[in-house]
C-alpha cells in the first residue's frame, strides 16, 4: 500500500502507478495453494474460486500493474478486470458529508418493510 | 443515502439510545484507537426482567475497505426498534419476520451491534482522493511497528485475537503462509505485536466478557457470499479432544489438510455451528435468492484457508479454556457476491437487506420458547440445586437447544398463538374503531 501521502484532489487521471486491478487467474489446485503461500498478492478477504472443470479454477485476486506482468511472464493465463482502487476513489463521492445525525439528535431509520402496525407510534414502548 | 462515515455511525447508535432509552443501553467501549476514536456499542433488550435470555453479539467493520458491514449493523439496530416499537412485522425482500417474532427477539433476546470496530481504518479507506490506494487499506492505523513507512502502518485486527496466535510456533511450516498471519508490518495480514495488543480487538473482547450470557458472535465481512464457522485452523474432528489449540504438543503440527492434526470439536457443537450457519445462510437467501453458501472456515475449493487470531475462532475457544463460560457460537458473514469491496449505495441497500435477514433469522432462532422461559422462571425461584438445572446438562442442545426438534416445535406453537392473538385484537380494535 504505498501513495498514501498523496493529497486528495481530481487531476482528472483514472489510473495511478499502484492502482490495484480484479485479476481472474486460471490455477491448478497447486498453483493455487502456492500463489495464496506467497502471501504476495491480495487475495481480498476470503478468496473466491470459479471453477472450470475438475482440476482448474479461476481465481480472483487484486494485483497492480507490475504484479499482473509477473503472472503473465510465469505463463500464467490471466485476465484484468476492474481497477479497484479507481472504484473506491469514485464511490468516496458516496460518503456521507458530516453528520446526518446532529451527534445523535437525529436517529437513523431502517430501510426494512414494516408490516402492519402503529406507524405513527414509533418510539413508543408497546403497552 | 450514501455510506455511513465513521462519526455518522456514532451518532446514529447515540441518537437510537436517546430515542429508545427504555429498550436500549449506549456502551462506550474501554480502549481508543490510535487516532484517538472512541467505539460505541448498542444494546436492544425489551424485558431485561427476563435473566435468562441469550445475547447475540453482531460485529463490524474490522477491514477498513469493507465498506458496507457497519451500514447492515446500525440499520438492523433501526429496523428493530422501529419495528417493536409500532407492533410491526419486517421484511427484507422475500424474508419476512412477523410482529410476534419481532416482539419476542426484543423481549427474549440481547441484540448487540457494535457497527465499526476499526474507525481509524474506515476514515483513512473512506478518503481516498486522486492517486491515492488508500481506499484499499484493511488494517487499523497503529503507526508503532512501521518505523516511519507509511505502507508498514497498521495492524490486521482479524489476526489479533488470542486463537493461536503466534502462528510460527502453533502451524506446521507447511501450512499455507500466505492466509495465516504475517510478522512483516508491510503485510496485509500483519498480527501485531502480541495476541490483544490492539485496542480494536480489546474491545471485542470486552464486549464479549461484559456479555457473559453470550451465545451467538457473528462478524460481518464482505465479500463472497459465505457464512463461515470455525476452525480456521485446521480440518474439523470430532473424537480426539487432546488433538487441540489447548494442547501445546500438536504445535508445528496445525495448518495442512490431510496429515495427522485434525482441530477437535464435539459432534454436538459442530452440529450446532452447522445448524447456526444454515440458518444464516437461508435467511440470507430468503431476500432475493443470493445463493450464500455455508463452510467451515479453513476450506477454500480445492485448497486450504488456514488462519490465526480470528475473532469467530477466538469467540468458540472461550467454552474450551473455561468450563464455566457458556457456549458461543462464531460466525462470519462475507456478504456481497460481487467481487468489489465498493458496491454503490443502491447495491449496498440490496446487501442491508440480505445481511439483516439472515442477522434476524438467527435471533429468531434463538430467542428462548415460552417453554424456556418458565423453566427460567423455575430456575430461579425454586429452591433445587442450580447446578442440576444447568441448561446443558439437563437439556442437552441436541434436542432442546435453539436447533433442536423440542425447541422448533414449541416455537411453531407460540408463534400460531401469538399469531391468533394479534388477529384477535386487531378485529377488535378495528371493530372498535
Amino acid at each position: 500500500m504505498t501513495n498514501d501521502q498523496t493529497p486528495a484532489g481530481d487531476d482528472g487521471r483514472d489510473e495511478y502507478p499502484d492502482d490495484r486491478f480484479v485479476v481472474t487467474v486460471v490455477v491448478t489446485s497447486e498453483q493455487a495453494a502456492d500463489l495464496i503461500g506467497r502471501g504476495e498478492l491480495d487475495l481480498g478477504d476470503h478468496p473466491t474460486f470459479a471453477p472450470i472443470d475438475e482440476d482448474r479454477a479461476r481465481l480472483t485476486v487484486f494485483a497492480s500493474r507490475s504484479q499482473i506482468g509477473a503472472l503473465q511472464s510465469e505463463g500464467f493465463d490471466v485476465e484484468v478486470g476492474d481497477n479497484m482502487s479507481a472504484l473506491g476513489r469514485a464511490r468516496a463521492s458516496e460518503v456521507g458529508q458530516g453528520d446526518r445525525f446532529d451527534g445523535g439528535r437525529v436517529a437513523p431509520r431502517g430501510i426494512g418493510r414494516k408490516i402492519g402496525g402503529r406507524g405513527p407510534d414509533v418510539g413508543q414502548v408497546p403497552s | 443515502m450514501t455510506f455511513l462515515n465513521v462519526v455518522e455511525i456514532e451518532s446514529a447508535l447515540i441518537g437510537l439510545n436517546k430515542q429508545f432509552p427504555t429498550l436500549t443501553e449506549l456502551l462506550l467501549l474501554p480502549n481508543t484507537t490510535a487516532e484517538g476514536r472512541h467505539s460505541r456499542a448498542l444494546v436492544i433488550h425489551g424485558n431485561t426482567s427476563f435473566k435468562c435470555r441469550p445475547a447475540l453479539i453482531f460485529v463490524s467493520g474490522v477491514h477498513a475497505r469493507e465498506w458496507g458491514g457497519p451500514d447492515t449493523l446500525v440499520n438492523l439496530a433501526a429496523d428493530l426498534l422501529e419495528a417493536y416499537t409500532s407492533n410491526a412485522g419486517l421484511a427484507y425482500g422475500g424474508k419476512v419476520f412477523s410482529a410476534a417474532a419481532v416482539r419476542l427477539i426484543v423481549n427474549r433476546t440481547d441484540v448487540v451491534v457494535f457497527p465499526d470496530i476499526n474507525p481509524d481504518g474506515r476514515a483513512y479507506s473512506m478518503a481516498a482522493g486522486a492517486g491515492s490506494n488508500q481506499a484499499m487499506w484493511r488494517k487499523n492505523r497503529n503507526p508503532a511497528a512501521s518505523g516511519g513507512v507509511p505502507q508498514n502502518v497498521g495492524v490486521d485486527v482479524n489476526r489479533n485475537y488470542d486463537f493461536l496466535w503466534d502462528f510460527p510456533v502453533k502451524f506446521s511450516p507447511s501450512a499455507n503462509p500466505g492466509t495465516l498471519a504475517s510478522n512483516n508490518p508491510a503485510s496485509d495480514l500483519f498480527h501485531g505485536a502480541a495476541a490483544f495488543s490492539e485496542p480494536e480487538s480489546r474491545n471485542v473482547r470486552w464486549l464479549v466478557d461484559r456479555f457473559t450470557n453470550a451465545r451467538y458472535f457473528v462478524d460481518v465481512h464482505s465479500y463472497t457470499g459465505d457464512v463461515l464457522y470455525p476452525w480456521g485452523s485446521d480440518e474439523n474432528q470430532t473424537t480426539d479432544p487432546s488433538m487441540s489449540f489447548k494442547n501445546p504438543a500438536w504445535d508445528g503440527k496445525r495448518g495442512v489438510a490431510g496429515d495427522a492434526y485434525k482441530e477437535y470439536v464435539p459432534a454436538g457443537r459442530l452440529a450446532e455451528l452447522q445448524a447456526g450457519a444454515g440458518v444464516i445462510r437461508d435467511g440470507i437467501n430468503a431476500v432475493r435468492g443470493q445463493g450464500y453458501v455455508s463452510n467451515q472456515g479453513f476450506w477454500l475449493w480445492s485448497t486450504t484457508y488456514p488462519t490465526s487470531g480470528t475473532s469467530e475462532d477466538w469467540a468458540f475457544t472461550r467454552e474450551f479454556l473455561d468450563s464455566k463460560k457458556r457456549r458461543l457460537s462464531g460466525f462470519v458473514i462475507e456478504f456481497n457476491k460481487q467481487t468489489t469491496f465498493f458496491p454503490s449505495w443502491a447495491e449496498m441497500q440490496d446487501h442491508i437487506a440480505d445481511v439483516d435477514g439472515g442477522l434476524l433469522a438467527l435471533a429468531d432462532w434463538a430467542r428462548p420458547t415460552i417453554w424456556q422461559v418458565i423453566l427460567c422462571w423455575f430456575y430461579r425461584w425454586l429452591p433445587i440445586d442450580r447446578e442440576w438445572m444447568r441448561w446443558h446438562r439437563v437439556f442437552p442442545p441436541e434436542l432442546w437447544g435453539p436447533y433442536g426438534p423440542w425447541t422448533r416445535a414449541v416455537r411453531v406453537i407460540e408463534d400460531t398463538v401469538q399469531r391468533v392473538v394479534d388477529f384477535i385484537r386487531g378485529a377488535v380494535t378495528s371493530r372498535n374503531g
